[in-house]
């Protein structure tokens, strides 16, 4: 069958100007050409580049019926330049843009609502700003109001209502005026899991039904969990754009180096400058005693270094950690209470055994710290020094950071 | 254009909440509610009644001056409402401009409509004057709804350049007392169409539409007759020029209002 194109942009572009508006500019402008440092200068050819923020630059994508887009990027990126665009809130300063059919937007939790009406009242007016009838409004209503679940506070005026009553309203409105896009921005993390679990349903019959949806959020397992494909976005530029898994991926790997770890880093190196016990030649093995580089979630594997040590180092603590580049969760282990009495020697290799690796996929950094018998002072504390790519089983549908041993019982 | 009528259209039911939301707002928590729609014009008749008939007997086509008076204030005030409040509105609107998209338009058409709604509930009093000053009804009254449509083609074509003019420079919102003012002298309300030389009317007409109207309103319910042709055929042209290329105007720069409003 042959896919139709639902949505497709070329090469967009949003410039926004930042401007002190009216005479403040002209006056800004007239004193500048009057400075005399400025005379006989040509003004005219003149843009003030600390003025202009592009917040989009050359977007293209494509996505067609049935089609899910996840939106993902760090603060600022132009994911919501994007999503306003797309509902034509904003008209972008070059490029085009093809939507077909109708747009339905959740933007901003309660865009459109007002306080002093009723919820129903919010339905009609809601409806109405969406483009609908009163008629289909009528048809769809006891629909949305079941949906929301707010049928005891339906004829309450809104003020009243609870953050998260007004997202259930205004994604039940949003999704029952059966638009052919669907656009949703990160509202969805104001409702509580049992309503995300039904939003989450009802997206996946709407787009079995043929609409496309897309989405922005900073929840990759939202965005894994609904989309199949997806853009990171940065500094308003596509950075990837493609298969979900490639570009949470992707996105995953970027965010840890731009968090603050180079200054844990170097705090926690200061501590250990002498480098009397130096850490060298960590390795991840199989059971085989095969070096590895990624394994599959749930595998067993072996974690070693080797040290070497110019002090005596008697009763002490040895720690392995793996953080996931992502969130940054730890995964941390101590020979505290497990092995008394550690003793290094001038120098030797500590193995720690895994029989069940139960981390998620995605890259995971592993650090090792050797500490005194107190647990306070290190002798040596090395972050990230090697890495693990934890990659998951295809059949596998699972989701979260960690995994638990498990089977399945039914009947 | 067809594109943006046909889209208009579609949200009509937006056009109506908006109508009744904004006859609520104006009149909420005020003590005589929709009573100032009569108010407003009334005040004005009998200030005028007595500062231009009493003090300056300024002549009133033979006319007692109350009604001759009302009956350009009653249309007058459809338009200045409409002239005060929907580009205002706009800024008023301005975080639901930055959140949805729905055709811009239709916040000063709301503000029109319910101006006109205004108009409806003042004509009452109107009614009840023809009645005392014993005016007889006419089939020329038949003109009133053409008369009434040429005044809301124009009212849109002057709203909506303003309107998209306020989004951008708020001296819009500072200047409009004041044209409205200005505008009501330069109109035939308190004084005569008659009172402007004859090989001049014309171009009063087409440099402004008002007057020919309100002159029209005059000769069908006060006079019995026809209004001038040639009044309402240039006050019409120019409302139509107005309309199309005030919308066209409004349509090119509604794009980015929400960036700049």
């Amino acid at each position: 069958m042959m896919k139709t194109i639902a949505v497709k942009l070329d090469n967009i572009s949003k410039k926004y100007r930042i401007t002190q508006g009216g005479l403040t500019d002209a006056w800004d402008m007239v004193k500048k050409r009057l400075s005399p440092s400025n005379w006989g200068k040509d003004f005219s050819l003149e843009i003030d580049p600390e003025r202009e923020i592009w917040a989009l630059k050359d977007v293209s994508f494509e996505l067609n019926k049935g089609d899910s887009l996840g939106v993902i990027g760090p603060n600022g990126a132009g994911k919501t330049t994007l999503l306003k665009i797309l509902s034509r809130i904003t008209k972008p300063t070059s490029g085009n843009i093809k939507v077909r059919g109708r747009i339905g937007a959740l933007i901003e939790v309660g865009a459109g609502f007002h306080n002093e009406l009723t919820g129903r009242e919010n339905i009609f007016m809601n409806g109405s700003i969406l483009g609908m009838t009163r008629i289909e409004i009528k048809d769809k209503f006891q629909e949305i109001v079941d949906f929301s679940g707010i049928n005891k506070f339906i004829d309450m005026p809104l003020k009243k209502y609870s953050s998260g009553m007004r997202v259930r309203l205004g994604f039940a409105i949003a999704i029952h005026i059966h638009p052919d896009v669907l656009l949703i921005d990160e509202v969805l993390a104001v409702g509580d899991a049992e309503f995300q679990a039904k939003c989450f349903k009802k997206m996946s019959e709407l787009l079995s039904s043929d609409i496309a949806l897309i989405l922005v959020s900073h929840h990759m397992a939202h965005i894994s969990r609904i989309c199949n494909k997806a853009i990171y976005l940065r500094n308003g530029e596509i950075v990837n754009y493609g298969k979900v898994t490639d570009v949470v991926k992707s996105y995953r790997d970027y965010s840890i180096e731009v968090e603050d770890i180079s200054l844990e880093l170097s705090s926690a190196q200061s501590v250990v400058d002498q480098k009397l016990l130096k850490i060298h030649r960590v390795s991840v093995t199989n059971l085989f005693g095969e070096q590895i580089s990624s394994i599959k979630s749930g595998d067993s594997c072996c974690i070693e270094f080797a040290y070497s040590s110019s002090i005596k180092c008697e009763d002490c603590i040895i720690t392995i950690s793996m953080t996931s580049t992502y969130d940054r969760l730890h995964s941390h282990y101590s020979s505290k209470g497990q092995i008394d009495n550690v003793k290094l020697r001038s120098n030797g290799v500590i193995r720690l055994r895994i029989p069940y690796l139960g981390l998620a996929s995605g890259k995971w950094k592993i650090s090792i710290g050797i500490f005194d018998k107190d647990y306070i002072k290190p002798f040596a504390w090395e972050w990230f020094i090697a890495e693990l790519d934890v990659i998951e089983s295809e059949e596998d549908n699972m989701h979260g950071r960690f995994r638990m041993p498990h089977h399945w019982l039914i009947n | 254009m067809k594109t943006y009528l046909q889209e208009l259209f579609r949200y009509r039911e937006l056009l109506t909440n908006l109508t009744i939301r904004e006859i609520k707002i104006r009149y909420k928590q005020t003590l005589f509610g929709l009573g100032w729609a009569v108010l407003q014009p009334l005040a004005m008749m009998v200030v005028f009644t007595v500062i231009f008939s009493k003090f300056l007997n300024l002549k009133s086509e033979g006319i007692p001056y109350p009604i001759f008076s009302y009956s350009a204030l009653l249309f007058w005030t459809f338009f200045s409402t409409s002239l005060s409040f929907g580009p205002n509105a706009m800024i008023r609107m301005g975080e639901m401009i930055k959140k949805i998209y729905f055709p811009r338009e239709i916040i000063p058409l709301a503000a029109i409509f319910a101006a006109f709604i205004d108009m409806l509930i003042a004509s009452i009093i109107f009614a009840g004057m023809m009645i005392y000053y014993k005016i007889s009804l006419s089939p020329q009254l038949l003109f009133i709804p053409l008369l009434v449509f040429i005044q809301i083609i124009f009212t849109i074509g002057v709203i909506f350049i303003l309107s998209a003019l306020n989004v951008y420079y708020r001296d819009i919102r500072h200047g409009i007392p004041f044209i409205v003012q200005i505008w009501m002298y330069g109109t035939p309300i308190v004084y005569s169409m008659e009172s402007i030389p004859y090989k001049y009317q014309h171009l009063y007409v087409l440099i402004n539409p008002m007057a020919g109207l309100i002159d029209s309103y005059r000769k069908v319910i006060l006079h019995q007759s026809s209004p001038n042709a040639g009044f309402l055929f240039i006050a019409g042209i120019v409302s139509i020029i107005l309309v199309f290329s005030s919308y066209w105007v409004f349509k090119k720069m509604e794009g980015n209002f929400a960036d700049v409003i």
